[in-house]
């Protein structure tokens, strides 16, 4: 986030949530943006469901899965051509305004009706709501960035929010929801095939940081990103892999494919504090201690790193996952792995990373509750806000305006690609982005299939389901397929009924939910149960060209209604596909 | 009851709450008061997701997938010792880096563990050579 999440509390005046379910993934978050509401701040939702949030909100627009870069390009469009730009910032601090005026010329609010059906005085009103503000916040999550597009999605936000001035001060700003609770540190310690918190592996200084640091020379070519594992493997190019603290088995899209993939391993390794569907087909299990066992830092949503005492003593005597692995590195004999304490290694960060996290001690974070990167000195008080100078990370620190078109198929973006350069003499390393569905409805596949949380459980239920007052307190529904009205009418469903959800990536089952806060024509369902994985069907042979993200929330599915039985037997198949262990049923003694 | 200040291991909120402790078993979270990410106020996973910590299922000793008492991809996960089990993957992490190069190996991180975890889980993939490391962060 370039703000802290408190800011909606306290100074936002608009927040304008996109493809985001605050209230079930970030209750808290929700709690902060109602206080901000009680204040007397606006609340304007985007999204393809009615949420809890969006039942709150003063204005709710609804849109197809997938429509994120028409609607914010018709709304850019409309600031443009009413005037409502902040003329001054834009001059004074960005590059490339007359480049997003021409990509978005014929972004009207008349084709957005016609294409997506949205009502075109909602839209006004949102974008008079965002620009004429004192202070607009924005803030989004994954329904914003799993998609082929997300790039292209994030960078809209982010015009948006340059050409109106909604940034650098308190209650503005750019502002992802992160989803994990330390999904911020682990960008910025380095796990990351980019990136080493010194910065980009290209980069002199991070190259140099390293040989000073860790007395190593520093690959300059970056790795594999994630989301290329199974390809890499099936042709050969990774032999070994060593996963820890994470279930791709079932996170993953298409996870039969990265199943099989691991069965062509010579090696697979995993580190975790229970047998998961991933730990269930490797060759070796490291356990390791838990949250509340051990003593550390995490990095959250707001840049701000928090520190975490160790409650109780691991159960078997486990060590902490950083003692595994320093275990390992010193029984290879490889230097620089001689960490007593967590302490220690978050002070080797310190000495990498010094401009980020210098000033950031342990005392520190303990006394003041947290502290927000970059705090490059014991004396400065953190960066709760970014770019409070108005200046960007870019050499002449102004920020780039990124001009972005809507095309139907990939042949078609490279063609605006092209043609917008042409037209607006853009330079061959300003960027330009495209966004297009990766999914079009067809006859065999009629349904939009999308995924999310419910409040209850947490991604894949590997901790969430292992709380008796969450699984079978709070949860009582269990794993489900929801519909929106008009899909149970065409394929005769009710709620209660069991059905069949598939695609050419897989197949789930579960108990059908009619929910018509869900817009026409679409499905939903988590990626909680192990039971009824709703990746199973995502789509993993597209990613979006610049981050190799696939398009999770963007798949199609046909569905159909089964019997009791069918469900029973699909069930048991899949339990035995998910849990080849049978150590995974052993309940031991505590 | 010891009182202990931790931060909710669920989303990325931050929230910061207080586990009480009794005979090294969690007994109840409260969210910490006037903390400035939550001022005292939890949701159902903060004030109720701890009890996995003390789960009978929690793994509690290496396994190794072994067929007649050796290593072996056609059998099932057994219980080894923890010399074993650093012995397996110290072998096979050198073995993959000889016979192939640092490239043919790669690590999955944990945006759900420390940063400290993730900190040397990196390092240790860069100084062997490679820079193959990534985490769900796109997930």
């Amino acid at each position: 986030m370039t703000n802290n999440l408190v800011e909606f509390a306290t100074d936002a005046d608009v927040i304008f949530c996109i493809g985001t379910n605050t209230s079930e993934c970030h209750p808290i978050i929700a709690m902060q943006m109602l206080r901000g509401m009680k204040r007397g701040a606006k609340l304007i939702v985007i999204d393809p469901k009615k949420t809890d949030m969006a039942k709150k909100a003063d204005i709710f627009l609804q849109i197809p899965v997938g429509a994120n870069i028409q609607l914010l390009n018709t709304i850019i469009n409309y600031i443009i051509q009413n005037d409502l730009c902040n003329k001054e910032f834009i001059k004074k601090h960005c590059h490339g305004f007359d480049y997003i005026k021409e990509a978005v010329k014929d972004f009207t609010l008349e084709r957005l009706e016609k294409e997506i059906g949205a009502d075109p005085e909602k839209v006004k009103q949102i974008a008079e709501l965002y620009a004429k503000a004192p202070a607009s916040s924005i803030a989004y999550t994954m329904g914003i960035t799993q998609f082929v597009d997300g790039t292209a999605n994030v960078m809209s936000l982010s015009n948006l929010a340059l050409i109106t001035g909604q940034i650098g001060r308190p209650g503005t700003g750019i502002n992802p929801l992160r989803g994990q609770n330390n999904v911020q540190g682990a960008c910025d310690m380095g796990a990351l095939p980019n990136w080493i918190p010194a910065g980009s592996v290209t980069t002199e200084f991070a190259q140099s940081q390293a040989k000073i640091v860790w007395k190593t020379e520093l690959n300059p070519q970056p790795g594999y990103i994630m989301t290329d594992v199974p390809h890499h493997i099936e042709e050969g190019n990774i032999k070994l892999l060593y996963v820890f603290g994470e279930n791709p088995a079932m996170s993953d899209p298409w996870t039969e494919h990265f199943i099989h993939a691991c069965h062509e391993l010579e090696t697979l390794i995993v580190q975790d504090i229970f047998l998961t569907e991933t730990a269930q087909i490797a060759d070796l299990v490291l356990p390791a201690a838990t949250w509340t066992e051990k003593e550390g830092t995490f990095l959250n949503t707001s840049r701000v790193v928090q520190h975490l005492a160790k409650a109780v003593e691991p159960v078997a005597g486990l060590e902490p996952d950083w003692k595994v692995i320093c275990n390992i590195a010193k029984r290879m004999e490889i230097a620089g792995f001689d960490f007593s304490k967590a302490e220690d290694i978050w002070n080797e960060v310190r000495k990498l990373s010094p401009n980020q996290f210098g000033g950031i001690s342990y005392e520190r974070i303990k006394k003041e509750q947290g502290l927000a990167w970059p705090c490059p000195d014991e004396n400065h008080p953190g960066t709760p806000i970014q770019y409070a100078d108005f200046k960007s990370f870019l050499p002449d620190g102004k920020f780039k305006i990124v001009p972005i078109g809507h095309a139907d198929d990939e042949k078609q973006r490279d063609v605006f690609e092209a043609e917008i350069r042409k037209k607006c003499k853009i330079p061959d390393d300003y960027p330009v982005a495209c966004g297009m569905p990766s999914a079009v409805p067809t006859k065999v596949y009629p349904c939009m299939f999308t995924t999310g949380r419910k409040v209850y459980h947490y991604h894949t239920g590997t901790m969430t389901r292992e709380c008796k007052a969450l699984e079978f307190g709070a949860d009582i529904m269990g794993a489900s397929i929801e519909v929106s009205p008009d899909i149970a009418e065409s394929q005769d469903l009710e709620t209660g009924c069991y059905a069949l959800v598939e695609n050419k990536n897989g197949k789930m089952v579960a108990k059908v939910f009619i929910n018509p806060d869900l817009i026409e024509g679409t499905i939903f369902t988590t990626f909680h149960y192990h039971e009824a994985d709703g990746n199973k069907l995502a789509d993993a042979s597209q990613k979006d060209p610049l981050s190799g993200m696939n398009p999770l929330k963007m798949s199609i599915a046909g569905i159909r209604k089964i019997s009791e039985k069918e469900f029973r037997e699909f069930r048991i198949k899949e339990d035995e596909l998910m849990h080849p262990s049978k150590m995974y049923k052993t309940v031991k003694g505590a | 009851m010891k009182k202990f200040q931790t931060v909710c291991p669920y989303c990325g909120t931050g929230c910061n709450i207080d586990i009480f402790v009794e005979n090294n078993k969690i007994v109840k979270a409260e969210p910490t008061k006037k903390h400035p990410v939550n001022d005292g106020e939890l949701c159902l996973k903060g004030m109720y997701g701890w009890e996995y910590v003390h789960s009978p299922r929690r793994l509690t000793k290496p396994l190794l997938r072994k067929k007649n008492g050796v290593f072996s991809k056609e059998g099932k996960l057994e219980e080894v010792s923890w010399d074993e089990a650093y012995e397996f993957a110290t072998d096979r992490i050198k073995a993959t880096v000889k016979n192939y190069s640092p490239n043919h190996i790669m690590g999955f991180s944990s945006a759900r563990c420390l940063n400290e975890d993730n900190y040397v889980f990196q390092k240790l993939f860069r100084v062997l050579g490679t820079n193959n490391v990534d985490h769900c962060a796109r997930l």
